[in-house]
């Protein structure tokens, strides 16, 4: 075996511990939720560690520019800020939020609008663009379990539930991260994005309810 | 998605490893992903730990810097680390009077 394919193999082996580390992740987060505190302490790690990386890893590299090399590392650097704001910024307006197509790609649609159009006037929420599928689909499994003569109360009781973790802004709207859905019977669901024309923590903490079109 | 991970980090250093580290193209996609780095660490991890209300906490706050130091022990060699703390350990452990009085024994 030549060295370019045994050192290929090393960086295979190295570059395949981050993936296990999420697979693992992802298994674990099904039997353990972390919690607020938990999650925003292990994203601040998280940041600090690509800040070493950052700092100690790639711009020691840079420092060994000159010349015209220079003109090139410029170059770089502005076209990697113009990509990751046109993937942050442009990507969303087109395909949406991944975790919504994930569910909307998952779950069949549902005819609830009428419904959640009337507990919006009740609650005095504004709804626009379609419904969102996995929310909604959520919601219609609950109520099938419990009974259909209890949906409507479920609705309710999910409505003033539901938990919001956090909320950052996206492609010119927020993008709010619904935590753990629960309802009053005791019965949770995953947490997921959700895109909206506003952060509900300013409006209403515990109510989200206003998305717009995912396309 | 994880299995993208081995795979492109195979395909970069397949990559890499064909240019001079010390050329244009090398510096321009260190350069590039340098700015994709710090877009990440600005524009997601930080604004999602800042929108938590409890994010003000001490003990969350020292997370950043725990990270960076962890990071810059991971780029200590090791070798560094061991005469660092034989170093200390002889700082503290011999003073000059016993140093003295050991020599007037032998």
């Amino acid at each position: 075996m030549s060295e370019s394919w045994k050192a290929l193999g090393e960086v295979f082996g190295i570059c395949l511990l981050p993936a296990v580390a999420m697979a693992a992740g992802s298994v674990l987060v099904q039997y353990y939720r972390p919690g607020r505190l938990l999650s925003t302490a292990l994203e601040q790690f998280a940041a600090g560690v690509v800040l070493g990386a950052l700092g100690l890893d790639l711009l020691s590299m840079l420092s060994t520019a000159h010349g015209l090399t220079i003109i090139a590392v410029n170059a770089g650097f502005i076209s990697g800020v113009i990509f990751m704001f046109l993937m942050g910024r442009v990507v969303p307006l087109f395909i949406g939020d991944p975790g919504d197509i994930l569910d909307l790609h998952e779950l069949q649609p549902l005819q609830v609008r009428e419904k959640l159009i009337d507990a919006s006037e009740t609650l005095d929420i504004k709804i626009s663009g379609p419904i969102p599928m996995g929310f909604v689909a959520s919601v219609m499994i609950n109520s099938v379990i419990d009974g259909t003569h209890r949906s409507i109360i479920a609705f309710e009781e999910l409505l003033l539930t539901s938990r919001v973790h956090n909320c950052h802004r996206l492609a010119g709207r927020y993008r709010v991260r619904v935590g753990q859905w629960c309802l009053g019977n005791g019965h949770c669901f995953g947490g997921r994005n959700v895109p909206g024309m506003h952060c509900p923590a300013t409006a209403n903490p515990h109510l989200l309810l206003i998305w717009q079109p995912l396309s | 998605m994880p299995v993208g991970i081995p795979i492109s980090g195979a395909l970069g250093s397949a990559l890499l490893v064909q240019l001079n580290p010390e050329g244009s193209m090398f510096l321009c996609i260190i350069a590039f992903g340098s700015a994709s780095l710090i877009y990440l660490i600005t524009n997601e991890l930080l604004t999602a730990v800042h929108m938590n209300p409890d994010c003000d906490r001490w003990f969350i706050s020292v997370q950043l810097f725990v990270g960076f130091w962890v990071t810059m022990l991971l780029k200590v060699p090791a070798g560094s680390l061991f005469f660092l703390y034989v170093r200390l350990a002889h700082t503290y452990t011999y003073s000059p009077t016993r140093t003295h009085s050991n020599s007037e024994d032998s």
